[in-house]
């Protein structure tokens, strides 16, 4: 060190320098000034020592020098010396001595003083013994700093580790996949301790939901000595599972050899459980079969939205769309009031008032030949959320559902009277295959059979014969019989009655549509028949044949209430139909009276009345209110024997019959008519009303029941009461 | 209890709603059979509730709400409408009415409109 480098550090020192003599010190200290800039003066060993303490208390460290005088009152630098080294052992000392102070000196030289400078001070000696004892200082403050360092690096490192340990989900294996280290997180996160890992294969934490392809493929690229990352679901102790982000590579020792493998992991855990809740929400979204999606007040469909969407819309990605656009592709006014509708919940704040304005957009919509439901919910940040649904499927069940139903009602009033089914259908049969020449008569059975099949629900037939029905009426007024009769059979109604036979068949057996007509014959009338027989037999009279004849006539009789009995359930469908209300028909009367087989064309020509009482007497709900009549209306039906006649009285409460609406049409039709107008319901083409329907209104129906009453020679007697209802009062010879 | 004001062209309707409204115990205080004797009705009764029909000759609901609500503020109607006069309704919420009723009535529809009103209707007196 030469002299610059010396003086420059020894500039940097803090020095205390202890002499009693004012004289040697002031000389001294001008010597001293040359050397240091931080001196600290003390005036024996006792002040010197105090000093030395005091500047420990303040500094937190020692003079880097201590230059005393020996010889001092009160406490000599010995004592003080013997002091500060009990202190501080290192502690550098310049002992500055007299000639006569040897035994003192090697005191000192004992205490391990060995820096010692004589009076008088020359300088050269003293800046050489000063160049030594910095050195030494210097020497010793190099390596109190590396120490430092080294002690700072440790710390350092054993913090890093520590946190590590502590932080990273870390652990080794050997070549074999043995675990050889495991972190203290990676203790934590998988449940296991320390001891419990080592030595264990690692796939101690395999979760079975992982595949095994996933650890193929991690095998094949750490052989290769590469990198290999992946996200791993992972087995915890206790059953649970966590997810890590894995690096896992291959692990050399200090000489390169490879020896196993290292793992880092991040726990994905949380990250993966917000993408399962995610993934969950979206599949129920997805798989609810509903059209889920939003939008705001753009009506661009917002980027989330169910899978359904692309279905009903048959576009891949709606983002983006106009909602309105595609909703609405044909019908511009439906579009025009959805949009409408929509913008104007934006002018408002208040909620119900939003909802009256979602409550008046289109609820169902025909969309790609699919019927969709469509619900409107607002959501928060005036956006609207859609519920679409595809209704098609359900809309075609119920269309299946009701056709059974009604299948299933032909076939209950079918099988519920085989006799009389069998009757009508071969009535019918025979009808078509030889119909009459007379108009007439050609379409008031043609109606007849059409009221009857109504009221049986064989539908095909009966909207077979309405339609033959229009396309007559269309042509009836210019052509010939001729022309009719071969429209008749260009229509083929028994093609169209096999339709409803097959069905019938298909449920009730073959054998149900071939049977012959039955009779129930109590055993009393046969035996008395029988008898009867055998007298004709010894005594041949006309009058015993005439009696046997009645006798048959009498088996044949049917009771006139079961053949009247068809009517209350006719009465109930036909209400259901127009949607009016009718209290349950009963039919009154005695249920033992038999009559006369000829009857019945009779009683079934009565559907037309029936159906008239339903249609155009009985008034809708509304207008019975109006008028203050009892809501629900009645329609009766009564018969007695009075003498030798049968009284069948029909009657409603409805409207009553509109003569001047009647004779207005009697007339505009060119029917000519004498007596009493009201008889004019019984003529031919005459009906007040303007729409034809399959069941009844062509004022055919009306001249059939006419027509079968002159068969039988009787009559009929109206008693019609505007707005309070009509009767008809039907007197017929037994 | 209310004292409502009931509007239709219909003779049946108003007949028919009167009942009804009476039936559950309701005052029907005037009939109108035009927009505007509804107005000159509103003027006379002050009702609490008016339900206004549509469509009617001489002057239509909509006119009848805007006249109505333009002397009183605070008026509350209820419309009676048909499918297919969704934009017309809309027009009419948007003009002030409080809701609407879609026929054919009876009597839990009515019932349905008048209860979302009650807190206007006994709340702000």
């Amino acid at each position: 060190m030469n002299i610059k480098e010396l003086v420059k550090f020894s500039k940097t020192l803090k020095v205390l320098y202890v002499e009693d003599n004012l004289e040697a010190r002031e000389s001294i200290i001008l010597m001293l000034n040359n050397f240091f800039d931080d001196i600290t003066i003390a005036v024996d060993g006792d002040d010197g020592y105090e000093e030395y303490i005091k500047y420990h208390e303040n500094n937190n460290k020692y003079f880097d020098l201590v230059i005393s005088d020996i010889s001092m009152p009160k406490m000599d630098g010995t004592e003080m010396c013997k002091l500060i080294f009990m202190q501080n052992k290192q502690q550098p000392v310049l002992i500055i001595s007299a000639h006569n102070e040897s035994k003192r000196l090697e005191e000192l030289i004992n205490m391990g003083v060995s820096n010692f400078v004589h009076k008088p001070i020359q300088q050269q000696k003293f800046t050489s013994i000063l160049e030594d004892i910095l050195n030494d200082i210097q020497n010793v403050k190099n390596k109190e700093n590396e120490l430092n360092e080294i002690e700072k690096l440790n710390n350092e490192l054993d913090v890093l580790v520590d946190s590590f340990d502590t932080y990273v989900i870390a652990s080794r294996t050997d070549l074999s996949g043995k675990i050889t280290y495991a972190s203290k997180a990676y203790e934590i996160i998988s449940g296991y301790e320390e001891a419990e890992l080592l030595g264990k294969p690692h796939n101690i934490v395999r979760h079975p939901d992982m595949p095994s392809s996933a650890f193929k493929d991690m095998w094949n690229t750490i052989q290769d000595g590469k990198l290999w990352t992946g996200e791993v679901k992972n087995l915890k102790k206790d059953g649970s599972y966590y997810w890590v982000y894995a690096n896992i590579a291959p692990y050399y020792d200090v000489d390169k050899n490879h020896v196993g493998y290292s793992a880092i992991r991040i726990d994905i855990t949380a990250q993966k459980e917000v993408e399962k809740l995610h993934s969950e929400v979206n599949n129920l979204l997805n798989s609810a079969g509903q059209g889920f999606l939003s939008f705001g007040k753009s009506l661009s469909i917002d980027e989330s939205f169910s899978k359904e969407c692309s279905n009903i819309f048959e576009i891949e990605d709606i983002k983006n769309k106009n909602i309105a656009d595609l909703l609405f592709t044909k019908d511009r006014v439906k579009k025009e009031l959805f949009i409408d509708g929509i913008n104007r919940t934006f002018d408002f704040e208040d909620e119900t008032t939003k909802e009256i304005f979602l409550s008046l957009l289109p609820k169902e919509h025909i969309l790609n030949g699919k019927t969709l439901t469509i619900e409107y919910k607002l959501l928060p940040n005036n956006k609207f959320m859609l519920v679409l649904t595809d209704i098609t499927n359900t809309k075609k069940l119920q269309k299946q559902i009701e056709k059974q139903n009604q299948i299933q009602r032909m076939i209950v009033a079918v099988a519920s009277n085989q006799n009389d089914f069998i009757e009508i259908k071969l009535d019918f049969e025979n009808f078509i295959s030889n119909p009459t020449q007379d108009l007439k008569i050609l379409l008031r059975e043609l109606h007849t059979f059409k009221g009857i099949f109504a009221q049986k629900e064989m539908v095909h037939i009966a909207y077979g014969i309405h339609e033959l029905e229009s396309k007559i009426n269309e042509i009836s007024k210019e052509a010939d019989i001729q022309t009719i009769i071969k429209l008749f059979h260009t229509h083929d109604l028994q093609t169209i009655f096999d339709i409803d036979l097959e069905i019938i068949a298909s449920t009730l057996g073959d054998e149900f549509l071939n049977a012959s007509c039955s009779l129930n014959v109590d055993i009393d009338s046969l035996d008395s028949l029988e008898t009867k027989i055998k007298q004709f037999e010894l005594e041949t009279t006309k009058e015993a044949l005439k009696d046997i004849l009645g006798d048959i006539e009498k088996i044949r009789n049917e009771s006139i209430y079961h053949m009247l009995n068809i009517y209350p359930t006719a009465v109930k469908q036909m209400a259901h139909k127009l949607q009016k209300e009718v209290y349950p028909l009963e039919i009154l009367g005695d249920k033992d009276l038999r009559v006369n087989a000829k009857f019945k064309p009779f009683i079934k020509s009565l559907i037309h009345l029936f159906n008239n009482c339903v249609e155009h007497g009985i008034e809708d709900i509304e207008t019975r209110v109006e008028y203050d009549k009892d809501e629900i209306g009645s329609i009766g039906c009564e018969f007695k024997k009075e003498g030798n006649n049968l009284h069948l009285i029909i009657n409603d409460d409805g409207a009553g019959i509109d003569i001047e609406k009647l004779s207005e049409s009697a007339i505009k039709n060119g029917v000519k008519f004498q007596g009493e107008k009201l008889m004019l319901v019984f003529a031919d083409s005459i009906s007040t009303t303007k729409e034809l329907s399959t069941t009844s209104g062509r004022g055919i129906g009306m001249s059939a029941i006419k027509s079968e009453v002159d068969k039988l020679g009787g009559n009929i007697k109206i008693k019609n009461a505007i707005g309070h209802g009509v009767k008809f009062i039907f007197t017929l010879p037994l | 209890m209310l004292n409502i004001m009931v509007v239709d062209d219909s003779s049946i309707i108003r007949k028919l709603l009167s009942t009804k409204l009476e039936d559950m115990g309701y005052t029907v205080v005037a009939k109108a059979k035009s927009g505007k004797e509804a107005v000159e009705l509103y003027k006379e009764h002050l009702p609490d509730l008016v339900t206004m029909d549509i469509t009617m000759p001489v002057m239509n609901g909509i006119e009848a709400l805007k006249q109505i609500k333009n002397s009183y503020k605070d008026a509350k109607i209820i419309m009676l409408t048909s499918h297919g006069e969704e934009k017309q309704v809309m027009d009419a919420i948007t003009n002030g009415a409080k809701g609407y009723v879609l026929k054919p009535i009876n009597e839990d529809k009515i019932l349905e409109a008048i209860i979302k009103i009650f807190p206007e209707l006994y709340g702000g007196r």
